[in-house]
């Protein structure tokens, strides 16, 4: 039985499956959020679902350029958030530019660690760092 | 077609001014380059009065181009050929999605050559290969795209933007930044996919050369590929420049080479490769391989694999500098495809 397109795209799910995956990206040396969202008859989201999912904690006075394929912030160089190729499984899934995040990771590494931390430290940091900045954009 | 050895006047000039022959031989070469697509149409999802028999497109299409730029065409020959006016009147292209011939939908997003490259290192594993080119196979769907994965819309708007992140990502793993993409005018930056969508070699040149390296030009002007490097080149032959000044934006100071390597049914992989090993030897594809893939390909001994690389079997003493310069895609990204030796 095959959903009505008009219908799909105005009704939000009630109940939602998601996948998600934490993978490094080998071009930007940092990890990146990559993900999959589908409802209770297995139809991938649309970017308006997902937006009023819940999933996320944008700020609500933010204007970004929106399509069906991405979410940008006008003026940066890569889209907030589009879709892309799994670096592992090859699967598509919609991920947040992990440029974007790197800086920010890094300026609140550099706030809490201490010059002379050891490596092991400063890189455990930087992972707790990185899940807070990806919990203020995604409800984990 | 410059192959001046002129003095250094700024970075981007410089870029424009001093690329030789050889490179640019290389690069036309790779922008002309096509492969032959069979595009069949679901036969189920032909409306009525249609001419059936006649629902094969072929083409010989370009490696640098992509899928949804080709539909416009498609859809004009279902229109001209195929189709009643009924039929005709009812086509929407944001429904079309193209099925690989595994079964699975097609990346739109890579590449014609890549998706040609990779249908042909998948015939080496299949039980009986051929070494006869024979046309990538596609089924087009008009209807009804699988709802439950993500596909790229097969619009030319999408496939621009994924393009376009692919330029920027080559990019940062040149140099750590993506400032020579970003620094383009906005006019430029359009007119590098104009100059894809066009097919025009000239115009996606004019801008792309401002932020892919070159390889440096030697006294000699013959082009075998290893003469291109930095290394090999003694100070005092370019009068120009002053005898150690480095070539700060060619293909040799680069960080990476932005590759990916594909296998027959494998992950696609991404590993750092520098144009040069220690800071003096030119890294070739032999080396990266080995260090990459050390079972297929051993250090010593038969090599079980080979490269392919634009769909030519590529020496293994090519330099992974000068394949950036000159036989990376129009996305700025060398495409090894990997095929299993029998």
């Amino acid at each position: 039985v095959e959903e009505d397109d008009s219908a799909t795209v105005t009704s939000t799910p009630n109940f939602i499956s998601c996948d998600q995956y934490i993978v490094y990206s080998p071009s930007f040396v940092v990890p990146a959020f990559y993900f999959n969202v589908w409802d209770q008859q297995g139809v991938q989201l649309t970017l308006v679902q997902l937006l009023q999912s819940g999933m996320f904690r944008f700020d609500p006075s933010a204007k970004f350029d929106k399509t069906t394929f991405g979410l940008s912030e006008p003026g940066s160089a890569f889209p907030l958030l589009s879709q892309g190729d799994h670096p592992v499984l090859g699967i598509r899934c919609w991920y947040f530019h992990p440029c974007e995040s790197s800086a920010a990771v890094n300026e609140l590494v550099g706030e809490v660690t201490s010059p002379d931390a050891s490596e092991g430290d400063r890189l455990r940091c930087w992972m707790k760092m990185w899940f807070l900045v990806l919990g203020s954009v995604v409800n984990l | 077609m410059a192959s001046t050895l002129g003095p250094r006047h700024g970075a981007a000039s410089a870029m424009n001014l001093s690329t030789p022959a050889s490179t640019t031989l290389f690069r036309r070469l790779t922008w002309e380059g096509t492969v032959p697509l069979e595009i069949r149409v679901d036969s189920k999802e032909l409306p009525a009065n249609s001419n059936r028999g006649l629902e094969c497109y072929f083409i010989q299409a370009a490696r640098v181009s992509y899928l949804p730029l080709l539909v416009p065409d498609i859809k004009k020959f279902l229109v001209d050929v195929v189709l009643d006016e009924e039929g005709a009147k009812i086509l929407k292209e944001e429904d079309w999605w193209f099925e690989a011939e595994d079964g699975s939908p097609l990346k739109w997003h890579w590449p014609i050559g890549l998706l040609y490259d990779n249908h042909t290192i998948a015939a080496t594993i299949r039980p009986t290969p051929t070494t006869d080119p024979v046309p990538l196979r596609l089924v087009l769907h008009l209807a009804l795209p699988p709802a439950d994965k993500l596909l790229l819309v097969p619009s030319a708007e999408a496939c621009k933007q994924a393009f376009m992140g692919q330029l920027k990502e080559a990019d940062f793993i040149r140099w750590g930044s993506t400032k020579r993409m970003t620094s383009l005018r906005k006019a430029e930056q359009d007119g590098i996919w104009e100059g894809i969508k066009e097919h025009n070699f000239d115009d996606y040149w004019r801008v792309a050369s401002k932020v892919t390296p070159t390889t440096i030009p030697t006294r000699s002007q013959s082009p075998p590929p290893s003469s291109g490097s930095l290394h090999t080149r003694p100070p005092s032959v370019d009068p120009g420049t002053t005898a150690s000044a480095p070539d700060k934006d060619g293909a040799s100071s680069v960080r990476s080479v932005p590759i990916r390597i594909y296998l027959p049914d494998g992950p696609v992989l991404q590993e750092l490769a520098p144009p040069l090993l220690d800071g003096e030897r030119p890294h070739t594809i032999s080396r990266f391989l080995t260090s990459t893939l050390p079972l297929l390909f051993p250090e010593v001994g038969k090599q079980h694999a080979y490269a392919i690389v634009q769909g030519v079997v590529c020496p293994p003493e090519a330099e992974l500098s000068w394949l950036g310069a000159c036989m990376a895609g129009a996305d700025g990204w060398v495409n090894i495809c990997v095929g299993i030796t029998r």
